[in-house]
Parts: C-alpha cells; sequence; structure tokens
C-alpha cells in the first residue's frame, strides 16, 4: 500500500572507466576455477614438490598459475604448505601472485610450512601497501574523478563511430609532463580567440581516427590508473590504443598492453610507476623549481602571473621565514640581529592546486575565502604563503609532487616537520622524524628546538631522541639555564600537576642516563660470557668510576629540580 | 644564541621560542571570524586566518582560543536571537494561546515567517561555522583531539541550541514546535502549508544534539519535537477514530485510513523526518486501526459481512493490509470471516436437508397406510431425490469455496494463515453435516456415470478435483471409504461406468491423497473385474471345447468378487435363496466346479440379487429381448413353461423361486406393475403387489423397442433411512475394531502409559481416517481390560501398562497376507474364540476361508499387513498356524 518511492537523492555514480575496462579486482576473476588436466596434474605435482613436472607444466602446457582447484587452492597455496620450496620460488619465478592484504594471498603465507617458505613469499610480495608510490598514482588517478576540487584545465575531446563527442577533462601539467608529444603541441603560445574567449577551459579535439576507448585507456595511463585491457579481446581497439600511445609518444603504454603474463604486467608496471615518477620529477625541476621568483618580501605584492603561464600553474607558493643558512651567511658577516630583518628573500614557486595534496589545500581551495573564489584567466594567480625558509620549500614541493622515497635533508627536517604539521602531511612527518631521530652527533640545529618541535607536532619517537640526545652529553647541559627552562617547560606540560608527577623529560633523560652507563658496561663486559654475570657486574661496576658519574649526574638533576622547585 | 658551533647550535628563530601575544594574535583572528559573519570572506585570505588560529594552538593557547570563539559565536548567537528571530516570535504563541483568537490565514501567515526568519538564522549559522571550522582545522585536529573535547563545530551547534532554541527570555524552541505542530494540525484539516520551510526548520532540529557526544538518540528533534507530535497525533487520530466512526460506513471508513497512512508516510518525507515515520505510522495504527477495526467490521450493511457477501474485493483488500498492520496474525479479520463462512455452510447444510427431511416424514405417513411395499417405493423415490440433493449441496458448498478462494486469492495476499482458517472453516461444517461424506461419494458417482460423458479429459480433470477438495475436508474418511465402496461397486457391476479412465484417475487422487490403505480395496475391486473377464472367457472356450453338445442357449457372465474387497453384505448362500431353472443349474454347477477346481478351499457364493440376465420372449409374434435381473429371469422361466392363461399367485412363485419376499416383492413390481414393460399381468391392477395377487404372462404386451430394459427400481442411488442405520452400524465395529488394533499397537510399544496420552496417541493415528469418538475410545479400553490386554498400574489410577504375555514374543499380533501365485490373497487372522479364557496366551493363526466357526465367536482380530511374495514361505507359514490350530483344537476339546 505504502511504497518508499526511489531514493533519487543518491544516483548511481556512472563512471566512464568501469564501464569500458574490465576491472581486475575481482577474486573470481583473479583466481578463476580450472578444472583441466594440466591444471590438475600442476596441483598434484605441487603437493608432491615435482619440480620437473611442474616445470614442464609450465614450459609446454601453458596451465594458468594463478588458478585455483575445486576446494580453491592455489598452486602456491599447495606447495607452500606441502613445504616444497624450489616449487614455491619457480612458481613465484613464473608469476604466480601472492599478495598480502588479499585473501588468498593471507591464506598462503599463513600456510607456509616454515618460515623460509615464508620469506621467500614475502620477498615476491607485491603489495599496494607496501609500494611508496602508490598513494601518489592513487592520487592522480583520483583527480579525474574532479572531486571535491576540479582542477582540470584542459578539455579533450574524441568522437565515437556513432558521433558522440566524449570529453575529457585533463591537466595541462600531467599531459605535459607524461606525454612529450602533448608537451610540445601544449608550449605553443596559447591564444584566446574569439570563439573559446568564454570557455575557461581550453578544448583540443582529437581526430577522428581515435577512438574514445583508446583514448580513455591513454588517459588513465597517463593518470597512472592501472590499466588492463584483454589482449585477445579486440584487435581493432588495440591497434586504435597502439596508435594513439605511439602518436602521444607513450610507448610503454603498448608494452604495458601486450604483457600476457601477470607477472611481466605487474613489473611493467611498477616499472612504469618508477617510470613515470622520475619522468614527472624531471618535469617538476624544469618547471617548477626553476621556475621559482626569488624577490624581498616587500616586493611579493608586485608579482603576477597569469594562468596559461608555460608551467599551466594556477597558484603561487611563496616561503614565508627568512631563511637560515641565508641568515647563518648574514651572521658571519654582521654577526648578529639576524631577527631584527623583515625584508628577507623570498622565493616564489608556480604551482598547481590539483598536486597540492593536502586536506589544508583542499580545505582551502574549496572554501569560500579569497584563495577558494574562482580565476578567471585575466586576473592573476594567487601567492599563499606558507611558513617555511625558501630553501626547505622545494623539498614540501617534492614530496607534494611526487612522494619521492628519498629522505629529505637533515637540515630542511625540522622545518619540514613543523610544516607537514601544519598541512597535514603525515608521511613526511614521519619521514622528517626519522631523519633528525636517525641523525649522527652532529646536529644542524639545537636539540632543544628538536625537543620543542616533538612536543609541538606530538612525535613521540623524536621526544625520546632529544632525552637520549641530552642524557648523552648531559655534563654539558647541566649548567646551560635554558636548559632549566627547558625542564621546567616539560613540567608544564602536565595540566594540574600534582607534586610529585613526573616530569617525562628527566624521567626520559634519567632512563637514557641510565641505558648509557649499562651500555657502556655492558660493552666493557662483553668478553665476560653469560648475562647474569654480566649483570652482576654491572651492578658492581656502578659503584666504581663511572658509577661515579652517573650517581654524581643523578644528584646534579635532583639538585636541578630542586631548584625549580620541582619534585619528581 | 650565537653559540660556538660544536654539539649545540644555535637555536632557529621563528617557531620555537619566539613569543606570541595572544591579544595580538586573537584580535586579528576576532576580526577575521567578524568578517566571516559579514560575509565578507572573500576578502579574507584563507592562509593568513589558518595561520593565526595555528600559531596560537602551537603556542598553547588552545584553550584560551577555543573558549574565545565560543564566547564569540555565543555572542553572535544572542545577538540574533534578539534582533533577527524575537521581532517575528508568533504572539499568539508567545501568549501560550494556540488554537483560539487569530484565524487560520493569519497564523498561517505569522508562523510561516517565523520559520521562514529561524530557517535563515540557522543556514547561516551553518554556513559561517563551516567556514570557521575550516580556518580553525588545526585546532580541532590538536588542541581539541588532543583534550578530547567537541570540535568547535561541535561546540558551536550547542551554542545555537542554548543561545537560539532555548533562549532564557524567549522560548524560540516552544514557539517552534508550536508553530510547527499548528502548521501539521492545518494540514491534517485540509488546509495547504509551505512544507520546505518546515522541512527546513526539521532539519535544523535534527542537526542539533542534546549534548556535545552527538549521541544518535539524543537529538533535539527526538528529545524536543517528536514527542510532542506524538502526543497531538494521538489525541488528534483518536478524535477522528471517534468521528468517522459515528459518520461513516466501512468503506469509508478503510479509505479514510488508508489516506491518513498516506498522508503520514508524505508527511515524514516531505514535511517531518523519516526518522519519525515508524512512530507515527504507529499512532495511526492504533488509533484508527486497532481500536476501531473490530467495529468497522462489524458495521450493519457494510461491515465484513456485507464485503463478503458481495465480494467486495477492494474492500476486504484493505480491510486485510490494516489488519496487517496491527496483527501480523489478523486474528479478528480470521475469527469473523470463518464465522460467516460457517454460517454460510449451515445455511447450504439445511437448506439441502430440509426437503429431504419432509419427504421422509411424508412417506413414512404413506407407509402407516400401506403396507411394507410402499415405504419401499417411496423410500426408493427419496433415494433418488437425495442423489439430486447431493448434488445440489456439493455444487453449493464448491460455489462457496471459490467464492472465499477467490476472496483469498484477490484481497487476502494468498495469506497462509488465513487460507489454514478457511480450510478449518470448511471442515467444520462440512463435519459438521453427517451426510456430508455420502454426498461426496454421491456427487463422484453421479459424474462418472453420466456427468463426464463428452468431456475432455482436463474438464474430468477439473470435476475430479472438484471432488477431491471436498474429500480432503472430510474427517471421516472410513465412512466415505464405505460409501465411495458401494457406489463403485454398482457402477462397476451394472457397468454404469463412463470411463474406466476416469475410475482410475480418481483412485490415483485418492491414493495419492491419504495413500495406499484407503485405495487398496477399490484397486481390488478393478482387478476382480479383469479377473472375472478373463476367467469368463475362458469357461467359455472350455466348454465350447470339451461339450460339443454345448447348449447355446445359456451364455454365462461371471464376476467373480472377493468378498472383503466388495461391499457385498452376508456371507453365506442361505441369505440369498434361489432355486434356478434346470439350465441355468447345470451352467452354474459346471463352472462352480471349474473355478473350484482351479482355487482350491475356495468358496463361491451366488448373488442372483446382483445380476441381470437377458430373457428372449414372443409377444404377439414379435420378438423382443428382455434385461432382467437374475430373480426377474428366475420369475420370467417360472412362467415359460406354462400354457397360455396360466396363473401364479405370489405364493406360488416364491414357492417355485425360493426368492426372498422383499427382492420378489420389487421384481414383481418392475413386471407387473411398471407400465411401459408390463410383461406380466397382475390381478388385482394396482400399483402395489401384495402377497395375495395373482400374475399371469401379459399376452397383449408390445413395444416398439426390441430390446427393453426391466430394472428394478433402482437401489444404486443414496441410502434409504434403514441402509444407512446399518451402514453407521457397520462403521463403528470397524472403528472399534481399528481403535483397538491401534492401543494395542502403542501399549505394546510404551508399555507404560498415562490415559491421556494414550487417548492422544489414539487420536493422532487414527485422523487420517476419521475422528474417533472419546468415549468410543474409552470403552475399547475397558474391553482390553476386561480382555487382559492391559490393565491399570498399581496405585496410578490413570496410567495402564500392557500386559505382556509369554507368547507374546511371537510376531502373533501380525496378520499377514499372503500371496499365493495366483494373485488372489489370503488372509490369515488371529482370532481367539470366545471359550478360550483370556489367561489362556494363546492366539491363532489360521487361513481363510477356514473351517472355523461362524463370526460371533470371533472376539477381536488385528489386522497389520505384512505380504511375502514367496508362495513357499507362505504356504509354509499356513502350515505353522494351521498346525498350532489343530493343537489348540485338540486341547481344548
Amino acid at each position: 500500500m505504502l511504497t518508499r518511492p526511489e531514493d533519487l537523492s543518491n544516483p548511481p555514480k556512472t563512471t566512464l572507466f568501469s564501464q569500458l575496462l574490465r576491472d581486475h579486482s575481482d577474486i573470481r576473476a583473479k583466481n578463476p576455477v580450472d578444472e583441466s588436466g594440466p591444471f590438475q596434474r600442476l596441483c598434484e605435482a605441487c603437493r608432491r614438490g615435482d619440480l620437473q613436472t611442474v616445470q614442464n607444466l609450465i614450459a609446454y602446457e601453458g596451465v594458468n598459475l594463478n588458478a585455483v582447484d575445486r576446494f580453491d587452492n592455489l598452486p602456491l597455496t599447495l606447495a607452500s604448505l606441502c613445504g616444497h620450496y624450489e616449487v614455491v620460488e619457480l612458481l613465484l619465478e613464473s608469476g604466480a601472485v601472492c599478495e598480502r592484504d588479499t585473501f588468498q594471498g593471507e591464506r598462503i603465507l599463513y600456510n607456509a610450512l616454515n618460515s623460509r617458505i615464508r620469506n621467500l613469499l614475502v620477498r615476491y610480495d607485491y603489495s599496494k601497501s607496501i609500494d611508496p608510490a602508490q598513494p601518489w598514482a592513487a592520487h592522480i588517478a583520483s583527480l579525474l574523478s574532479r572531486e571535491p576540487l576540479d582542477t582540470t584545465d584542459i578539455v579533450i575531446t574524441a568522437t565515437t563511430a556513432t558521433g558522440l563527442e566524449m570529453a575529457f577533462h585533463l591537466h595541462k601539467f600531467m599531459l605535459s609532463a607524461r606525454s612529450p608529444y602533448l608537451r610540445r603541441r601544449l608550449s605553443l603560445p596559447y591564444t584566446p580567440t574569439a570563439a573559446n574567449e568564454h570557455e575557461p577551459k581550453k578544448t583540443i579535439r582529437l581526430s577522428q581516427s581515435f577512438s574514445p576507448r583508446a583514448l580513455e585507456t591513454v588517459v588513465k595511463h597517463i593518470y597512472l590508473g592501472d590499466i588492463f585491457v584483454d589482449p585477445n579481446s579486440d584487435e581493432d581497439a588495440m591497434e586504435n590504443i597502439e596508435k594513439l600511445s605511439r602518436h602521444l609518444e607513450i610507448p610503454e603504454l603498448c608494452e604495458l598492453l601486450l604483457a600476457d603474463t601477470p607477472k611481466l604486467r605487474r613489473q611493467l608496471r611498477s616499472e612504469g610507476l618508477k617510470k613515470a615518477q622520475a619522468g614527472m620529477e624531471e618535469w617538476v625541476q624544469e618547471n617548477v623549481l626553476k621556475k621559482r621568483i626569488v624577490v624581498r618580501k616587500s616586493q611579493v605584492g608586485g608579482i603576477k602571473m597569469f594562468p596559461g603561464n608555460d608551467s599551466f600553474a594556477d597558484v603561487l607558493i611563496r616561503s614565508d621565514e627568512p631563511d637560515w643558512h641565508g641568515a647563518e651567511v648574514v651572521d658571519a658577516g654582521t654577526g648578529g640581529e639576524v631577527e631584527e630583518e623583515e625584508d628577507y628573500f623570498t622565493h616564489i614557486y608556480p604551482t598547481h592546486k590539483a598536486l597540492l595534496r593536502s586536506e589544508f589545500f583542499t580545505a582551502m581551495f574549496t572554501s569560500p575565502f579569497l584563495e577558494g573564489l574562482p580565476t578567471t584567466p585575466a586576473s592573476p594567480l594567487p601567492i599563499i604563503s606558507l611558513p617555511l625558509p625558501a630553501s626547505t620549500l622545494p623539498y614540501l614541493l617534492l614530496h607534494l609532487y611526487l612522494e619521492t622515497p628519498t629522505p629529505p635533508p637533515l637540515q630542511h627536517s625540522l622545518s619540514l616537520l613543523y610544516t607537514s604539521d601544519l598541512l597535514f602531511l603525515d608521511r613526511l612527518k614521519s619521514k622528517c622524524a626519522q631523519v633528525i631521530a636517525t641523525a649522527s652527533d652532529d646536529l644542524p640545529f639545537h636539540i632543544y628546538d628538536v625537543i620543542r618541535a616533538a612536543w609541538a607536532t606530538r612525535v613521540p619517537r623524536l621526544e625520546a631522541f632529544g632525552a637520549k640526545y641530552i642524557a648523552e652529553r648531559l655534563e654539558d647541559f647541566l649548567p646551560d639555564p635554558e636548559f632549566l627552562e627547558l625542564v621546567a617547560e616539560s613540567a608544564g606540560r602536565i595540566k594540574g600537576r600534582q607534586e610529585t608527577d613526573t616530569i617525562e623529560l628527566v624521567d626520559d633523560i634519567r632512563y637514557y642516563l641510565d641505558e648509557r652507563f649499562r651500555m657502556r658496561v655492558e660493552d666493557n663486559l662483553g668478553f665476560c660470557g653469560n648475562g647474569e654475570e654480566a649483570a652482576g657486574e654491572v651492578d658492581g661496576s656502578l659503584k666504581t668510576e663511572k658509577g661515579h658519574v652517573y650517581e654524581e649526574l643523578l644528584g646534579r638533576i635532583d639538585a636541578l629540580l630542586e631548584e625549580l622547585k620541582l619534585d619528581a | 644564541m650565537n653559540r660556538s658551533r660544536g654539539k649545540i647550535r644555535p637555536p632557529r628563530r621563528g617557531l620555537a621560542t619566539d613569543h606570541v601575544d595572544f591579544d595580538e594574535y586573537w584580535e586579528v583572528l576576532a576580526q577575521s571570524l567578524r568578517e566571516i559573519y559579514a560575509k565578507n570572506a572573500s576578502h579574507l585570505s584563507f592562509e593568513e586566518v589558518y595561520r593565526n588560529a595555528y600559531k596560537l594552538v602551537l603556542k598553547k593557547h588552545g584553550d584560551r582560543l577555543y573558549g574565545n570563539v565560543k564566547k564569540l559565536v555565543g555572542e553572535h548567537l544572542q545577538m540574533v536571537a534578539v534582533r533577527d528571530v524575537k521581532p517575528l516570535l508568533p504572539s499568539s504563541i508567545v501568549t501560550g494561546d494556540v488554537s483560539f483568537g487569530t484565524a487560520t490565514t493569519e497564523r498561517r501567515t505569522v508562523g510561516t515567517k517565523f520559520l521562514e526568519r529561524l530557517k535563515f538564522v540557522w543556514e547561516d549559522h551553518q554556513l559561517c561555522m563551516g567556514m570557521m571550522k575550516e580556518v580553525l582545522m588545526y585546532m580541532d585536529r590538536v588542541f581539541c583531539a588532543d583534550r578530547k573535547i567537541p570540535s568547535i563545530y561541535v561546540a558551536c551547534m550547542g551554542l545555537f541550541r542554548d543561545h537560539v532554541l532555548r533562549h532564557p527570555e524567549y522560548n524560540i524552541g516552544n514557539a517552534l514546535n508550536s508553530v510547527i505542530l499548528d502548521q501539521i494540525k492545518m494540514e491534517r484539516d485540509g488546509d495547504i502549508i509551505n512544507r520546505a520551510t518546515i522541512r527546513a526548520c526539521v532539519y535544523m532540529l535534527e542537526g542539533l544534539y542534546e549534548t556535545e557526544e552527538e549521541l544518535e538518540d539524543q537529538k533535539v528533534y527526538l528529545t524536543s519535537f517528536e514527542k510532542n507530535f506524538l502526543l497531538a497525533s494521538e489525541v488528534f487520530y483518536q478524535r477522528e477514530g471517534e468521528r468517522l466512526l459515528r459518520d461513516c460506513d466501512a468503506t469509508t471508513y478503510l479509505r479514510k485510513v488508508d489516506k491518513r497512512l498516506k498522508e503520514e508516510y508524505s508527511r515524514c518525507h516531505d514535511t517531518l523526518s523519516m526518522l519519525t515515520e515508524a512512530k507515527i505510522m504507529k499512532v495511526v495504527d492504533q488509533q484508527l486501526i486497532d481500536a476501531n477495526i473490530n467495529d468497522v467490521m462489524e458495521m450493519e450493511g457494510s461491515g465484513l459481512q456485507f464485503m463478503l457477501d458481495n465480494d467486495r474485493y477492494e474492500d476486504l483488500k484493505l480491510v486485510y493490509e490494516l489488519i496487517s498492520r496491527v496483527d501480523s496474525e489478523k486474528r479478528s479479520l480470521k475469527k469473523k470471516m470463518c464465522a460467516r463462512l460457517v454460517a454460510m455452510g449451515k445455511e447450504v447444510n439445511r437448506t439441502v436437508s430440509t426437503p429431504q427431511i419432509i419427504a421422509v416424514s411424508g412417506a413414512d405417513g404413506a407407509g402407516e397406510s400401506s403396507k411394507a411395499s410402499a415405504t419401499v417405493v417411496s423410500e426408493e423415490k427419496v433415494a433418488n431425490n437425495i442423489t439430486l440433493v447431493a448434488i445440489r449441496w456439493v455444487d453449493e458448498v464448491l460455489a462457496l469455496k471459490d467464492k472465499y478462494e477467490n476472496i483469498w486469492e484477490q484481497s487476502f495476499d494468498k495469506d497462509k494463515g488465513i487460507q489454514a482458517a478457511m480450510t478449518r472453516a470448511f471442515t467444520d461444517f462440512i463435519n459438521d453435516f453427517d451426510r456430508s461424506p455420502e454426498f461426496i461419494s454421491l456427487f463422484i458417482d453421479e459424474n462418472l456415470r453420466k456427468g463426464l460423458k463428452g468431456k475432455t479429459e482436463t474438464e474430468v480433470d477439473v470435476v475430479l478435483d472438484k471432488a477431491l477438495t471436498l474429500f480432503r475436508y472430510i474427517s471421516d474418511k472410513d465412512v466415505f471409504e464405505r460409501y465411495y465402496k458401494k457406489h463403485l461397486s454398482r457402477r462397476l457391476l451394472m457397468n454404469r461406468s463412463v470411463s474406466h479412465d476416469a475410475e482410475k484417475q480418481m483412485i490415483g487422487k485418492f491414493k495419492m491423497e491419504v495413500g495406499f490403505a484407503f485405495t487398496g480395496k477399490f484397486e481390488g475391486m478393478f482387478k476382480d473385474m479383469n479377473i472375472s473377464e478373463e476367467m469368463t472367457s475362458e469357461f467359455k472356450r472350455l466348454l465350447q471345447e470339451s461339450d460339443n453338445n454345448y447348449k447355446k442357449g445359456v451364455d454365462l457372465s461371471v464376476q467373480i468378487l472377493t468378498s472383503t474387497f466388495w461391499p457385498v453384505g452376508g456371507g453365506g448362500s442361505s441369505d440369498h435363496p434361489c432355486i434356478y431353472p434346470p439350465e441355468i443349474r447345470a451352467i452354474r454347477d459346471s463352472f462352480t466346479k471349474y473355478y473350484l477346481d482351479r482355487h482350491s478351499g475356495r468358496k463361491l457364493d451366488w448373488r442372483p440379487d446382483m445380476g441381470t440376465a437377458d430373457v428372449r420372449a414372443t409377444f404377439k409374434g414379435k420378438k423382443h429381448e428382455l434385461n432382467v435381473t437374475t430373480y426377474g429371469m428366475v420369475i420370467l422361466m417360472a412362467f415359460s413353461d406354462l400354457a397360455p392363461g396360466r396363473i401364479l399367485s405370489f405364493e406360488e412363485i416364491q414357492t417355485i423361486t425360493s426368492i426372498p419376499e422383499q427382492d420378489l416383492v420389487r421384481n414383481l413390481q418392475a413386471l407387473a406393475v411398471a407400465p411401459k414393460t408390463r410383461v406380466l399381468i397382475k390381478k388385482p391392477m394396482s400399483r402395489d403387489v401384495r402377497l395375495t395377487d395373482v400374475f399371469a404372462v401379459n399376452e397383449e404386451f408390445s413395444s416398439k423397442f426390441m430390446r427393453i430394459r426391466i430394472g428394478v427400481v433402482a437401489t444404486n442411488r443414496a441410502e434409504t433411512e434403514q441402509e444407512r442405520r446399518d451402514t453407521d452400524e457397520k462403521t463403528e465395529r470397524y472403528r472399534g475394531a481399528t481403535i483397538e488394533a491401534a492401543l494395542v499397537r502403542i501399549m505394546k510399544q510404551r508399555k507404560l502409559i498415562s490415559h491421556t496420552e494414550l487417548v492422544n496417541e489414539v487420536l493422532a493415528q487414527m485422523g487420517s481416517r476419521f475422528n474417533p469418538d472419546i468415549t468410543m475410545v474409552k470403552k475399547r479400553i475397558e474391553s482390553l481390560m476386561e480382555r487382559e490386554y492391559m490393565e491399570r498400574a498399581e496405585g496410578e489410577r490413570q496410567v495402564y501398562r500392557y500386559i505382556v504375555s509369554s507368547l507374546m514374543a511371537l510376531p502373533f499380533h501380525l496378520s499377514i497376507i499372503l500371496v499365493p501365485k495366483h494373485n488372489t490373497e489370503t488372509t490369515a487372522t488371529i482370532i481367539r474364540p470366545s471359550s478360550v479364557p483370556p489367561t489362556h496366551k494363546f492366539r491363532y493363526w489360521l487361513p481363510r476361508p477356514s473351517p472355523f466357526p461362524s463370526p460371533n465367536t470371533m472376539v477381536s482380530f488385528h489386522t497389520l499387513h505384512v505380504q511375502t511374495y514367496i508362495p513357499s514361505f507362505s504356504s509354509f507359514l499356513i502350515q505353522f498356524i494351521s498346525g498350532i490350530y489343530m493343537a489348540f483344537i485338540t486341547k481344548m476339546g
């Protein structure tokens, strides 16, 4: 009687890509049931560890190594369960897949008879969560959805055989970075004509000879999506894709499409991703980093850049902190008063909203504030200042653009730590913390700043590092009045502190102090043999000379606390 | 600061150490937030505002910042409440005077304006808070998460609740509730209101929570509005229910309710919240359906009875749907519908039985004055009538069934529960009528004899299926079986059946329905017919071969009936005495010899009361072929040797033929009274045959037909009263035996069982065959105890114990059907002659037919069939049993 009307508020999303390209995430499709004779023989051989038969079957029968038998077992599962190391190795080498975080993959790992096989499996594991380039590639692939921020600036259309025009909204910088042909084409000066003056985006019409499907595949590849076209599916389509990829000078796409074994495909994709990253880096170096403008802070207002610049930037980013390297230079010359200089040099980089991969920027560009206002081709690009020194800014940009696996240089890490905290860049933040915490003794910045940064940005790892650092050279710090301040600050971090509450910093220092002496004692006792004896020796040795130093240092900490009227 | 380079480097300036003056930064930030309120955000740099907040948080001013933002927002909201909302508060609501005073139109305008303003204020608040939330993102992420306090957005939503909705001076929230309720009331009364505005305000209430934890069940909508809404609705619908009940007929009521439900549904969709849907539906369900539906169904002239009688499918559907909402079992609907159905069924029973009673009593009245023969005639007429009545009854019941089936299909969504209730109702009234088994059997009989002529297979199937549906309702299946057997035997013996296929089909259907045990005898009857045919032809062949003097004059066809299958009453030939003319006797003896040669140990019992004969006669030079009963033939043969004009008195005929009086009367009636087949003349001429009448050959007889059928007035129809009493008696006897068998079976299995359990078990086992009478079960138990099959357990009154005898270990309670090679069955039956004291633990097997004393010495017998197809085994058993029997006889002797 009463029927709920169709829920129209949430219309199903029709994505172009899902229709034309087969998504290969489906488990069934990945591991089809195979009941053919050769496959059954393969399974049997995997059970028995018959390497010769497995080899023959792979070489001459061309069995699918990633199929399952009717009990849902992969050949790899069987071989690994039955503990045939060589067979497992051969299977993996021949393209059998064992991915973590998949049902079958975890099953293989879990069932591995011994850790030798397990390690082998893990070594061959290709997992999205482990590949550092994956989040980056995923971000770029997501740009096509134009959500939540539409940063596209060019439209390419292709016409189907039936005359239907399909438009692809794309980014000039991506096209330029990924296709040499398009780079040349886009570098031609762009003159607004009467016809397209009102169109905010430039439109390119693709030759009729290329099908939308081919264009779609190519676009997906350009945007680092994982593409798969069944090589046997459609000769014409394949040819078309091949032609287009040649035209756009993306030869690796053809290779990828022609790859007929899963292993080769994965390998090519992994390589392709690395290559893309390298290519992108080159492009970024060329078009972003090298295109920087250096001006004094007071002159920033005079800088005007317009869309359609040759790096296709849509936003400018400038450093908004004096460079402490620069300051040091000045420092050496003038002998102090660096902080007083207000009109320092600042660097401005042309950048792309699309690749400023941070919630901060997304919120900014989608907000109704100044930065979120729609830009017109005629208005100058907005300049966004970020609180970090000019020399550090490129490393931030590299992270944003490329997610480079290489850690930032130590000297920039502290600034980047703050910035990454400000911009909610967690991966960069942990990278910076890693760099600092594993630094050698020679820190380019004061340890107090590290500890304060650790507090401010909530990185316990750095707190520990700072405490250890101080504990190891406690003698040097104890007389420093600023150390006193730091201890007081640490005490103040606990709100409503009780008399007997601990002071984290002091506790940590005590812990590392203990470790410092114990470590050395153990080092000395390295020859003494068994541990129990050594432990006894430690206690004994604490009363020795080193022990005295230890006691003395502890005493001085207590004195220091008393001076601060703290009890811990 | 400028220390020597070594282990300790100069701290970098800027972030870590430099002091941040809170007030300075806050002032800038506050100004920015005010700009946001002033809709000047596009002049603000997101980055600058963000960085201000960031610095304050980084410099541990998070709590002050949080507090200050809240304060700023709070102040703004207070200002908004006073400046923007208060002036539009409807005055009537402020004074608490909602429903009186101001006219509806005015109230609506004022209310809508108020709602619109509130909506505007809320949306503005949301918009601004959305922006603030973004610039204060760092504070939310770092400070609030660290302190585990609600984000600034959540906190400020709470502020809106406290400063606007629950403004201490102007109770805006209450006003809002009242206005919405008022407008909904207007809408329910048929006015048009601005749904979108209300919807927006409801969104607001849904977006606000009682606490900062934002628990789903703590929405302000639920806590402050919904409760009032449901309460007001309850009152409204209670009144509405009363009013409708007073003013409308059932159909209108149902339609109104349906409309209201739809309205409330769409109200929840478009005006209020889906959260309320189930709750408001429940209110409507309770107030309009649950409270009143019984009254509505009972409405005179438009209620359920009216709808059922007039096939108001639409209305019934509505009743069903509405009742389903409040009671998934639909109890009241089922009850009322079944009551009506049973009433109509009983009406059918009544109309059918009334004229019959009149007819019977009329016949009785007539019978008083006339002699017994008259009663015979009128009773037979009644029997003919009864067939018509039976068909009418079946038709009417079927019509009733069709009607209700249609209603069930069209209106009740083929509800299983209702179907079950309907079945119960049919069972009730059909079994309430004690002649229903007979009537249904008669219906089938009529159809198989005449009704199916010229019908296609599917049509036949339909008719048979109809019969079967009624058959299903019968609880006394054994009674039906008896009737059916009787009717079937008539059809077979008199060759009246239209189609053997249809017969087989019908039996197949019974078999499907109740199993082999039920149809075994029917099938046996067919088998007998086939065997008889074969035997007749073989006998004829042998006769021709062996005897060249074979008289062509007499042609014998036999039908050999296994007495257990056929409802042929009586045992020995003494029951059907008849002196056959010598020609006939010769051939009879010849056949008897032939048969007994083949089947030794059997007994043939000739039934002249059931056979027919063709007799050639010449009247006025014209040859006729008379088809008469065997008795008729014997009578005519008595006349055939007489000189023309010679007369025979009734008594003479009786002496010559020794036909029982009643049969003789009936046959003479057919031969001498029925006008078209009057081959004898009776003196005096009258309609009745009396013992004093005399008969002669009717020389004047003429007929244009060459072949004349002289039927005895049909006895194939419904039973007469007398026959019925016989049938009932038989049924009782049979049932008693069956119950005893079941009792012994159960006792043997359980050994010790309480009375109620035993009775229940018996009822359950008998259920598929008939509904045993409890008193009968009790009687049987008594009887079994008397015969020491069981006893009361000591100390426990209501518990019985099975008495295990020493020989009980042998399967003596089994009767074994032995299947000898010629395929007819021999039943070995355990009997115990009454002369054997119960303590005597022997139970005997003996082959049947047996030389054992007549049936009245059999006290009880149990039948449980075990079939064996190994002839040697069966003969062994017979020998074994006979052996014991003989031993017994000697012992007893």
